[in-house]
C-alpha cells in the first residue's frame, strides 16, 4: 500500500473519517491509530509485524531498566541489549545474504544464503527505537510509561516504512491529551504537502524514471556522453523528487492527523557546500547520524587525521544504511571525500577570515559544483553494481556517437532550471496551494490521482522503501 | 470553518471534478482512446452503447480471435441472403479477453430483455486459456467494469479488481492525461506496438519482453539479489504463458453459460476460430489435446462444436498474424459460419 495508489486513498479517508469521530476522546483515538498503523504495516507482510512489535517491545522494556537504574553498568548492559536485538534484526533481514555472497567471493567460503525479503521500513525504525533508548540512555529523555504511545511511535504509519526518522522526544510529547488535535488550517497545509509530494513523486521522479533514468541505466552502453549526461542529472532529480514527494505526502499526512512531523529535505540542490547539502538533504538521517555516531566518536573536535577518520567511517555507515551492496558505501565514502573537502575548505576560511562570496556568479559556480559532484556520486546509488556504475561513466566518454533523445535534455534543463533558479519552490507552491479554497484542493487531488491511473499499470514503489 | 465543512468542500471539488472530466471525456468520444495502441477492442463497448436498443440474432463473445476472426456484415449478408429475412449479428470479441469476462459478456448480450437466437461461444485456445487469466481480468476491470459491478463484488474478489474498478470509475482525469502520454512518453508509444506484436509472436500473448525490462529498470535501484529474484519471477512468468492451457473452473463458466442460454431461450453453439498454420505445426501434440477437450467439452454438456481451427478455406495469405484473421480471412469465416447458422435463425 503505497502513498501513491488508491487502497491508500481508502485507507487514509477511513482513517481520516474515524479520527474526525474520535478526535475529542483521548482515549479511543491513539489505540485506533495505533491499530491503523499496524494495519498499515500488516498490508505489506503480516509477518513482519512480529518484527516490529519485537523491536516495540524490547526499546520499551529496555528504555524503562535503563531509566529504572543509576548503576552505570547496568545501564550500559541493557544499552547493548538494546543494540544487539536492534542491529541484530537489521543485519541479518538486511545484510546477511549480502556479507555471506561477498564472504564466498573473496574466500570461496560457502555460507548458506537466507533468500529472505528485506521486511519494509526496518531500516527507520530500528533507527527510530534505538534513538529512544540512546536518549535515556544520555538522560535526555524519560521513558514514556504508556506502550501504546511507544508503540505508535515506532509505528506511527506515515512515517513508518520511509522515514522521516522522528525522534522520541519530538513524537511522544505530541501524544499528550490535546496536543495533536487537528484544526482547518492544519488539515489544509497536510493537504497542500500531500499534492506537493505526489506531484513530485509521480509527475517528476517517474516521469524522468521511465522516461530516462531506467532505459539509461538499463543499457549505459547505447547512450553517447550527451545522453548519459542528461540522464546523470535527471536521475539526480529523480531520486529527490521520489524521496522528498514521499517525505511531503508523509508530513501531510501527519498534519492532516494533528502531528507534526520533522522537515526532511529543504531544498538540496541550491547548497553551496557539501556540508551544507548534507544538512539539506535527508535531514532527519545526517542528524541521527550526527548525533547517535559522529559525535559520540568525537566529531570535528580532535587531531585533524582522526576528524577525517570520523567523518570517513560515518559516511561509509550511511553509504551502508542505504543498501545491501558495495556501490552503496562507495558511495558514502566518496560523498564522505566531498564533505572532508568541504571542511578543510570552511576551516582554512575561518583561519584567514574569510567569507563564503555571495556575488551571484559565484553562488551559481557553487551551487554548481556541488550539484555535479553530487549528480556524478549519485551513479554509484543508482547502478546495481560496482561494474555497471563504470559502464555509465564509459557512456559519458563516448561521444556524440549513442543515443540522445533532445526531449530528454529539454526535461532535464526544465529541472535544472526549476530546482536551481529558484530558491524556495516548493515553499512558493505550498503558499499558493494553502490560498487555494478546499474544492481546487479536491479537484487537484483528483487530477493527480488520473495521471497515476493514466500512466502507472500498477503503483510504482518509492525508491526509499528498499532501505 | 469546522473540520467536516472543510473535508465536505474538499470531497465535493473532487467529485465535481470527476464527473465534469467524466461527461466531457465521454461526450468528447474519448474514453476508449489508449496511447500504446488504437484497436484493443474497446470500442465494441461504445458499438453496444450506441445500438442498446437493438435486438441480435447472433451474438458471438471470445478473445480478440472471435474479435478478428468474424466479420459481422459478411456473415448478416449471407444469412439474410440465405434466409430472406433481416439478420443482426453482434461480435462482443474482447481483445485480450478469457473466460474468466464471460459472465461480463454475457451481461451485454443478455441485457435490456435481449434474447439473441444464437450465442456463438469460441472454445479457442486463446479465449479458454488459464495462464492469461490474471492480466485479462485486470484489463477487464481496469477498463470496463461499471462502478456498481466493482461495489457489489468489492468485498468478494481480490483487492486488485477493485482497486482497478475504482481506478476505471475517474476515466475522464485517466483519459485526460492519456492523451497527453504521447508528449511524456513518445519512445514508449512508438516502439510499444512492435515490441508487442513481437512478444506476442514469441510468447503467444501479451507478456512481453518489453514488459520484462521495463518491470525491471523500475526495480533498477534494487539491490543485485533483488534484480535476480525479479528476473526469475518474470521468466516464471513468462513461461507461464501456454497458449493451449485449459483453465481451471472451466467446468462452472462453461455452465454458467449454458444456464444464461437456456433462460434466454438461445442456441449455444461453440466454435473454434481458425489459426495459422504457424501456430499449428508448432504444438501439433498440443493442438490434438486441445480438440479432444473441446470435443469432449461440447459433448459432456451436450451443444455443438464446430472447430475451424484448420479449416482449409481459411488460405495463409487470410491472417495478419499467427493468431488472427486478416478481413478476408474474417468475411470467408463469416461466410462459412452463416450458412451452418441459417437454420437456427429461421423465423
Amino acid at each position: 500500500m503505497t502513498f501513491n495508489s488508491l487502497g491508500f486513498l481508502l485507507f487514509f479517508t477511513v482513517v481520516l473519517a474515524v479520527d474526525l469521530l474520535l478526535r475529542h476522546q483521548g482515549r479511543g483515538r491513539k489505540p485506533f491509530l495505533l491499530i491503523a498503523s499496524w494495519f498499515f504495516y500488516a498490508c505489506w507482510d503480516w509477518r513482519f509485524l512480529a518484527l516490529i512489535l519485537f523491536s516495540t517491545g524490547l526499546d520499551f522494556l529496555v528504555g524503562t531498566k535503563i531509566h529504572g537504574t543509576e548503576n552505570p553498568k547496568r545501564r550500559r548492559a541493557w544499552l547493548y541489549a538494546s543494540l544487539v536485538g536492534n542491529l541484530g534484526i537489521l543485519g541479518t533481514f538486511k545484510y546477511y545474504d549480502f556479507f555471506a555472497e561477498s564472504l564466498a567471493e573473496w574466500t570461496g567460503a560457502n555460507l548458506p544464503l537466507l533468500d529472505i525479503a528485506l521486511p519494509i521500513g526496518i531500516s527507520f525504525y530500528t533507527f527510530q527505537t534505538l534513538s529512544y533508548t540512546l536518549d535515556i540512555y544520555r538522560k535526555e529523555l524519560t521513558p514514556t510509561k504508556s506502550f501504546s504511545d511507544f508503540a505508535l511511535f515506532v509505528a506511527f504509519f506515515p512515517q513508518l516504512v520511509a522515514g522521516p526518522i522522528v525522534r522520541a522526544k519530538e513524537f511522544l510529547p505530541q501524544l499528550r491529551p490535546g496536543v495533536s488535535r487537528p484544526n482547518s488550517s492544519k488539515i489544509q497545509e497536510g493537504l497542500s504537502d500531500i499534492l506537493i509530494g505526489l506531484f513530485k513523486k509521480v509527475v517528476i521522479a517517474d516521469t524522468i524514471g521511465r522516461g530516462i533514468g531506467d532505459p539509461f541505466f538499463a543499457n549505459p552502453d547505447a547512450y553517447g556522453t550527451l545522453g548519459a549526461i542528461c540522464a546523470i542529472y535527471a536521475v539526480a532529480f529523480q531520486f529527490y523528487g521520489d524521496f522528498d514527494g514521499y517525505s511531503r505526502i508523509a508530513i501531510g499526512c501527519g498534519k492532516m492527523l494533528g502531528f507534526e512531523l520533522p522537515e526532511n529535505f529543504r531544498s538540496p540542490f541550491t547548497s553551496r557546500t557539501m556540508i551544507d547539502l548534507l544538512r539539506r538533504w535527508h535531514i532527519t538521517l545526517s542528524t541521527w547520524m550526527r548525533d547517535y555516531l559522529y559525535f559520540p566518536l568525537g566529531g570535528n573536535r580532535c587531531s585533524p587525521k582522526r576528524a577525517l577518520f570520523n567523518v570517513a567511517a560515518t559516511m561509509f555507515l550511511v553509504g551502508l544504511w542505504h543498501g545491501a551492496g558495495w556501490n552503496f558505501p562507495i558511495w558514502g565514502l566518496l560523498l564522505g571525500l566531498g564533505l572532508m573537502v568541504s571542511h578543510l575548505r570552511e576551516n582554512a576560511r575561518k583561519a584567514n577570515g574569510v567569507q563564503l562570496s555571495n556575488s551571484p556568479i559565484a553562488i551559481l559556480f557553487q551551487r554548481a559544483c556541488v550539484f555535479n559532484y553530487w549528480c556524478l556520486v549519485g551513479v554509484f546509488f543508482r547502478a546495481p553494481t560496482f561494474p555497471e556504475a563504470i559502464d555509465v561513466f564509459s557512456s559519458l566518454l563516448r561521444g556524440l556517437s549513442g543515443h540522445f533523445e533532445p526531449l530528454h535534455a529539454f526535461l532535464t534543463t526544465l529541472c535544472l532550471a526549476w530546482f536551481c533558479i529558484s530558491a524556495r519552490p516548493d515553499q512558493w507552491v505550498g503558499e499558493k496551494l494553502n490560498r487555494l479554497s478546499p474544492e481546487f484542493q479536491g479537484a487537484i487531488l483528483v487530477l493527480l490521482l488520473g495521471f497515476i491511473a493514466a500512466v502507472q499499470t500498477s503503483a510504482t514503489p518509492f525508491i526509499y522503501f528498499q532501505f | 470553518m469546522s473540520i467536516s465543512f472543510l473535508y465536505a468542500r474538499t470531497i465535493l471539488g473532487a467529485v465535481l471534478t470527476v464527473a465534469l472530466l467524466n461527461f466531457s471525456i465521454e461526450a468528447m468520444g474519448m474514453r476508449w482512446r489508449h496511447t500504446d495502441a488504437s484497436d484493443r477492442g474497446y470500442e465494441i463497448f461504445e458499438v453496444y452503447k450506441e445500438h442498446a436498443s437493438q435486438k441480435p440474432d447472433v451474438v458471438a463473445i471470445g478473445s480478440s480471435m472471435t474479435r478478428w476472426g468474424l466479420l459481422p456484415p459478411s456473415l448478416k449478408e449471407k444469412a439474410e441472403y440465405n434466409l430472406r429475412q433481416p439478420v443482426e449479428v453482434w461480435n462482443l470479441g474482447l481483445h485480450g479477453g478469457t473466460s474468466t469476462q464471460i459472465d461480463s459478456l454475457l451481461d451485454l448480450a443478455f441485457s435490456n430483455g435481449r434474447q439473441p437466437n444464437v450465442l456463438l461461444l469460441e472454445l479457442g485456445p486463446s479465449f479458454w486459456n488459464g495462464a492469461r487469466i490474471d492480466n485479462s481480468t485486470l484489463l477487464y476491470w481496469r477498463w470496463f467494469a461499471p462502478l456498481s459491478h466493482t461495489l457489489e463484488r468489492a468485498f468478494s474478489q481480490p483487492w486488485e479488481q477493485t482497486n482497478e474498478g475504482l481506478v476505471n470509475s475517474i476515466y475522464g482525469p485517466r483519459a485526460l492525461w492519456l492523451n497527453l502520454a504521447p508528449i511524456l512518453y513518445p519512445e514508449k508509444r512508438r516502439d510499444r506496438l512492435q515490441k508487442e506484436e513481437k512478444s506476442r509472436l514469441q510468447f503467444g500473448s501479451f507478456w512481453g519482453s518489453n514488459d520484462l525490462r521495463r518491470d525491471l529498470g523500475r526495480h533498477g535501484a534494487l539491490p543485485p539479489i533483488a534484480v535476480r529474484a525479479a528476473k526469475a519471477q518474470k521468466s516464471d512468468q513468462l513461461l507461464l504463458v501456454r497458449p493451449w492451457e485449459v483453465p481451471f473452473g472451466w467446468e462452472e463458466q462453461l455452465q454458467s453459460v449454458l444456464r444464461r442460454c437456456e433462460e434466454n431461450g438461445t442456441h449455444l453453439i461453440a466454435w473454434v476460430p481458425p489459426v495459422s498454420a504457424e501456430l499449428r505445426n508448432g504444438a501439433l501434440k498440443e493442438m490434438a489435446e486441445w480438440n479432444l477437450w473441446a470435443s469432449s467439452a461440447a459433448t459432456s454438456q451436450n451443444f455443438p462444436l464446430w472447430n475451424y481451427i484448420d479449416e482449409p478455406s481459411v488460405l495463409p495469405g487470410m491472417f495478419f498474424n499467427m493468431s488472427h484473421l486478416a478481413p478476408t480471412g474474417a468475411m470467408q469465416v463469416g461466410v462459412l459460419l452463416a450458412d451452418r447458422l441459417s437454420p437456427y435463425l429461421k423465423k
